[in-house]
């Protein structure tokens, strides 16, 4: 930290506890073993792994404990790609991060999601399942919050469900099950609530709230990270050294943070090769259509979602099987079935006259011939009235599908000319998909509507935007991933298998942005879990 | 072009159920005929008719090459052979539901206005429709 004149104090003069900006000397330089930049998700997940050891770790959270508005303006950013939410809507920038507002659905990945596909351009990790396989079922635990059984079989589930069988053609469809907490605990959701009582009363681990990163500063030679400088609120200026650093701000901000830092090094930290805030991604998310379904099949109960003993709560999805993705050289992809919403109809006297004869428990003998006269939505408003009089399920349900976005080299978080109020240059977004990902999409809708016809649940009505206007079609997951992506090797990824900054001695990203792929299904498992490696990682280079 | 609502959808497939049920009608002797009464069979009901032959006029708008009689009742002759004297209706669905089901099995289905039908049911409807018409 030559020449910045900042005064070196002894660092956690009170470890242990979470320290508010605004109780920090202006200028003061913070030492510690490990900081840890980001107090969301994946910055919690390896905090929480050093609790009771004998390693000081810092970390840094630019935000509160609440929503702040100051704080959230720093993640506003531009868009030049495909419609995208607001970068400042899409995230969130206090403590516990997006989590805050995060749905709680978890799933692992599959083995087949490491592995490199001929058909997929930039697919493989060089991680495999089983590099990450023993992290997962404490991942679990940490992003459930200790409800939920650590199980993924499909019998299992079907066995809960009381289903004898489900049957899609195996060939084609696989069903998997999800799991989630939130609809049982809203309160908990987020990381933050979840450990803040363990981190108030660790002797090892300190949290800066507050307290912003505004650059990684490296040493001459640029290999190494010697300290972070931080801002505060109030506009406070301090430092913090550390012997290893994690940079954990989320998908966006983690390559964000990474360009910025291009004091000494030009191109920014880990950029040698041009790849910091390439092949950015998200899930593609869908309404592909509506089912129609004819008669009673166990098809409403699987899909709905159901709550265990212990408080979690589980779903189904049907995945194309690997072998039908290879032939027909597909990325990875689920459908859902959603109850669909009705819409409100408009009310008219043949409306009225149909209500009327259902509210008596009548299903009227004229109903066909009065619904020929009456427009669609009204078709709706009677089937909601038949539904509440007769408790029976709802005959229809939406097509619900997300797609493993492909890698794609042109997609990219980049910098604006445009600066924040701490002078830094804001992200600059231009999200872009493959043509491979659309029709992935649409062939997955298609393939659903065939099976759903083999085994006579009913028919699909694909929506027509899939084809015409996909672009404007899909939504997404808010999974913001794969910006520094890791690799064997420096000219195809920023990070290698241990989440290290190629060419860089002591900095280390986690969180989705390390993510080589994306797979079909949310991310958060997957990051915590790796977080967890590197934490063990971390741990055997500070015994 | 007129949207098939799924209400219509529901009706038509409520009638693929209901086939079954439905009274015996005139025999017929030419197979050609046979195919046109079968189809009527299956849809007795004026209003499950009536949704089948309006998805039937949207299946032969988009494809052309099948709005005539002559070409769809070749392409059925499946239901040709069925003995409407001896047979009863509730065979014929079976036939029908047997075919439907292979379609889907072999992805020979078709997308009509967004739905994907299986190619059988969509050539019956569109007979249908023709049978309207005349
Ligand atoms: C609406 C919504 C629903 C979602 N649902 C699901 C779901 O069902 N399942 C799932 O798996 N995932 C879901 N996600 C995604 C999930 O929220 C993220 O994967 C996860 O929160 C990412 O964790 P993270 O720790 O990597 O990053 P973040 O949560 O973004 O945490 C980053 C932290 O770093 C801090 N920070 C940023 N910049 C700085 C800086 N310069 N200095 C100091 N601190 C900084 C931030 O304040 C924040 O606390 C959802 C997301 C959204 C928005």
């Amino acid at each position: 930290m030559a020449g910045t004149g900042f005064c070196h104090q002894p660092a956690l003069e009170e470890p242990g506890m979470f320290i508010g900006a605004a109780d920090l000397q202006e200028q003061r330089t913070i030492d510690t073993d490990i900081c840890i930049i980001g107090c969301g998700a994946a910055g919690i997940a390896i905090a929480r792994s050093f609790l009771g050891t004998k390693t000081r770790v810092a970390i840094i959270e630019g935000g509160g404990f609440e929503y702040d508005a100051e704080s959230q303006d720093i993640y506003k950013g531009s868009n030049s790609g495909l419609p995208y939410p607001p970068l400042d809507v899409t995230r969130l920038r206090y403590f516990g991060g997006s989590t805050n507002h995060w749905e709680g659905q978890v799933r692992p990945f599959s083995a087949a999601d490491f592995e490199t596909h001929e058909w997929l351009p930039n697919s493989g990790w060089p991680i495999k399942l089983p590099d990450i396989e023993p992290y997962y079922e404490q991942a679990f635990n940490i992003c459930m919050f200790g409800s939920g059984t650590y199980q993924w079989e499909r019998d299992y589930w079907l066995r809960q469900l009381g289903i004898a069988h489900f049957l899609p053609d195996e060939r084609i469809f696989e069903l998997e099950f999800f799991q989630c907490m939130r609809r049982v605990q809203p309160s908990w959701q987020s990381f933050g609530t979840y450990v803040r009582d363990a981190l108030d009363k660790s002797e090892n681990i300190s949290v800066y709230l507050d307290l912003n990163v505004i650059e990684l500063n490296t040493s001459e030679q640029g290999d190494a990270v010697s300290s972070v400088s931080l801002v505060s609120k109030s506009g406070k200026h301090l430092a913090l050294r550390a012997r290893t650093f994690v940079l954990a701000t989320g998908g966006i901000e983690n390559a964000r943070l990474l360009l910025v830092s291009n004091t000494t090094v030009k191109e920014g930290i880990g950029n040698r090769n041009g790849l910091v805030g390439r092949f950015f991604c998200d899930h593609p998310v869908g309404h592909a259509g509506r089912l129609v379904t004819t008669e009673r099949t166990p098809i409403d109960k699987a899909f709905a979602w159901h709550t265990t003993a212990s408080g979690s709560c589980y779903t189904a999805q049907l995945s194309p099987s690997f072998a039908f993705r290879k032939k027909h050289r597909l990325a990875n992809c689920c459908v859902r079935l959603l109850p669909a919403p009705l819409p409100h109809s408009a009310g008219s006297a043949a409306a009225k006259h149909i209500v009327e004869a259902l509210r008596r428990g009548e299903w009227p003998d004229n109903l066909l011939s009065e619904i020929g006269t009456v427009i669609t939505d009204l078709d709706a408003l009677v089937e909601r009235q038949y539904h509440k009089l007769r408790h029976t399920r709802p005959e229809y349900f939406t097509v619900w599908t997300r797609v493993e976005p492909v890698p794609n080299y042109d997609s990219r978080v980049a910098l604006t000319d445009e600066r924040d109020r701490f002078g830094k240059p804001r992200v600059a977004l231009n999200w872009k998909v493959t043509d491979l990902t659309q029709h992935t999409m649409n062939r997955l809708a298609n393939t659903f509507a065939t099976e759903v016809g083999r085994l006579r649940i009913g028919r699909v009505q694909i929506d027509p935007g899939l084809e015409n206007d996909w672009e404007n079609h899909f939504h997404v997951g808010n999974h913001h991933m794969c910006t520094t992506r890791m690799a064997e090797d420096e000219r195809n990824g920023v990070v290698d298998a241990d989440c290290k900054v190629f060419s860089m001695d002591n900095l280390y990203i986690a969180g989705s942005s390390v993510f080589s792929t994306a797979g079909s299904g949310t991310p958060t498992l997957t990051l915590v879990a790796l977080a967890l490696r590197l934490a063990d990682h971390l741990k055997g280079l500070h015994v | 072009m007129k949207h098939l609502t799924r209400r219509q959808a529901l009706v038509y497939l409520g009638g693929i159920a209901a086939a079954g049920f439905t009274p015996a009608a005139t025999v017929q002797a030419a197979p050609s005929q046979t195919v046109v009464t079968a189809a009527m069979k299956l849809f007795a009901r004026p209003e499950t008719r009536a949704s089948a032959a309006l998805i039937g006029q949207t299946y032969l708008r988009s494809h052309p090459c099948e709005n005539n009689t002559e070409t769809l009742i070749r392409a059925l002759d499946f239901m040709a052979g069925y003995d409407l004297e001896q047979g009863d209706t509730a065979v014929l669905a079976r036939l029908y539901a047997q075919r439907i089901s292979q379609d889907f099995e072999s992805a020979d289905v078709v997308n009509v206005d967004g739905w994907i039908l299986s190619k059988t049911e969509a050539r019956v409807f569109g007979l249908l429709a023709l049978q309207q018409t005349v």
